[in-house]
């Protein structure tokens, strides 16, 4: 997989600075409100903090993320793998699957929210229809593609269900699983601000769209790149070691010839 | 112990003609012939992979116990020996006896990729052992080895047995010499689709085997 060496440590501080200097440079250009300079937007950002009012929004948002994309990989999963394993399930289900994978977003939101009003519920799952389908097909390939000879060897010495499931499967699905979780936790961050932007009264969603009624932009930005440094540490914190650990079986300290 | 009849097996082709076979507890059977000819689809059909043909268990009923020897290793690569050996029921304890047994002492904590190719057929063999097999099925154990690696592998493999007598027996092998120095009968496979034909062979052919064993053997055709 990575066969290429480690880039050094440089590497990961030219683009975003570049970025930064740019935005800098335009925001003194132009002068304007429509553009705040990064220090403006610090500011805000400190004076939300302060208030408390950022940790609240923030917490709200990271809560409906965090319960939508928990079952949202839970049913994925599940989905996922049965229609990878089985083709008769495959081909009852693959046209429900299109279906859902072609349903525009703001669709499933408007219409649940019509149907059972502006609640918690039914913004978390139409979050969590939204993501499922992704999910699925992930997985499917994944289920697809385990290696018949393990399964011919676990078939040998009689792995029980749970054995395959912990020591067959899951180790071959976890890549898919970890590309579900990558490409899931930003496309859900990003319908849930749409759900709270619509329907609910709290949240980082609900703050841009109070934001953008002022046309406040150094509010849209500070609110946005909290998010997104919050997601950027759940990734450093969180997915990397979790996949380094479980690729400890790639990369032996020692080969032998 | 292990009977088989069956009319053929065909995949787009047909593999494998009408077959008919016996194996008795110790016996040490070889089982030759030409690439591609089926030989690993009869010793998967043996070992039970196949969903359509099933061979009849005979003698005492419980199921028989099968060490499959793959020609890959087929260890699972993100567990350890001590942990792939622990799949088929050996607790650590016997996981390092069964390591030692084959050379490889010590070497529990690695991982499959960690090993060279002969190392992991002699991980994959202590795997075998560790299920106490009633029937040893071996696929080209020595096929990518070099010469000093295949001899050592073979006296291995002899040892066992001879600490197993009746563990019976069946490796698939191109090389007749192999045949010469494990088994005390060949069985080879020709044709297309592949008969079975009995030959004597190795250490006193088959009647000295025969009346060892009580070996009746239906070979040939069914």
């Amino acid at each position: 997989m990575t066969t290429q060496s480690r880039p050094s440590g440089w590497t990961n501080w030219v683009a975003l600075p570049v970025l930064l200097a740019l935005w800098m440079a335009l925001a003194f250009a132009l002068d304007s409100a429509l553009l705040p300079s990064p220090l403006t937007v610090l500011q805000t950002l400190m004076e939300q903090a302060a208030s408390g009012q950022l940790w609240h929004h923030l917490g709200v948002t990271l809560y409906r993320v965090a319960v939508s994309f928990a079952l949202a990989m839970l049913l994925g999963i599940a989905l996922g793998f049965w229609m990878g394993r089985s083709a008769t399930v495959n081909a009852v289900l693959d046209p429900v699957l299109v279906l859902m994978l072609n349903l525009p977003a703001l669709v499933t939101i408007i219409l649940l929210y019509v149907w059972m009003g502006l609640v918690e519920p039914a913004a978390i799952l139409a979050v969590v229809i939204n993501k499922v389908p992704n999910v699925a097909v992930t997985i499917r390939e994944g289920a697809r593609s385990f290696d018949y000879k393990l399964e011919q060897m676990a078939e040998v010495y009689r792995f029980s269900g749970r054995q395959r499931l912990w020591d067959l499967w899951l180790p071959q699905l976890f890549p898919y699983v970890m590309a579900a979780t990558r490409g899931g936790l930003a496309l859900i961050w990003k319908i849930v601000l749409v759900v709270e932007l619509l329907g609910r009264s709290d949240g980082v969603g609900f703050q841009l769209h109070m934001a953008f009624q002022v046309f406040d932009v150094s509010a849209i930005l500070a609110y946005s790149l909290a998010f997104i440094a919050v997601v950027q540490l759940i990734e450093l914190a969180v997915l990397q070691p979790l996949e380094r650990r479980a690729h400890r079986w790639r990369h032996p300290e020692a080969r032998h010839a | 112990m292990l009977e088989l009849t069956f009319e053929g097996k065909s995949y787009q082709q047909s593999v494998l003609g009408p077959i008919s076979l016996r194996i008795h507890r110790g016996d040490r059977i070889c089982l030759l012939g030409p690439s591609g000819v089926g030989k690993t689809t009869l010793l998967n059909i043996l070992a039970g992979l196949d969903t359509e043909i099933r061979a009849t268990t005979t003698g005492p009923s419980r199921e028989l116990r099968i060490g499959y020897l793959f020609q890959e290793p087929r260890l699972l690569p993100w567990r350890t020996l001590y942990q792939n050996l622990a799949l088929v029921g050996a607790n650590r304890e016997r996981a390092a006896h069964l390591l030692g047994q084959v050379g490889l002492a010590g070497s529990g904590h690695r991982y499959p990729d960690q090993l060279s190719l002969g190392m992991a057929r002699r991980a994959a063999l202590a795997r075998c052992l560790a299920v106490q097999p009633d029937l040893l099925l071996l696929d080209e154990p020595f096929a990518s080895l070099d010469p000093e690696r295949a001899s050592e592998l073979q006296g291995l493999i002899t040892r066992l047995l001879d600490q197993s007598p009746s563990m019976a027996m069946v490796c698939v092998t191109h090389d007749e010499r192999d045949a010469q120095a494990l088994a005390s009968q060949s069985w080879w496979l020709e044709g297309s689709p592949a008969r079975l034909r009995v030959a004597g062979a190795g250490r006193g052919a088959a009647a000295e085997a025969d009346s060892r064993s009580g070996l009746t053997l239906l070979g040939r055709r069914a």
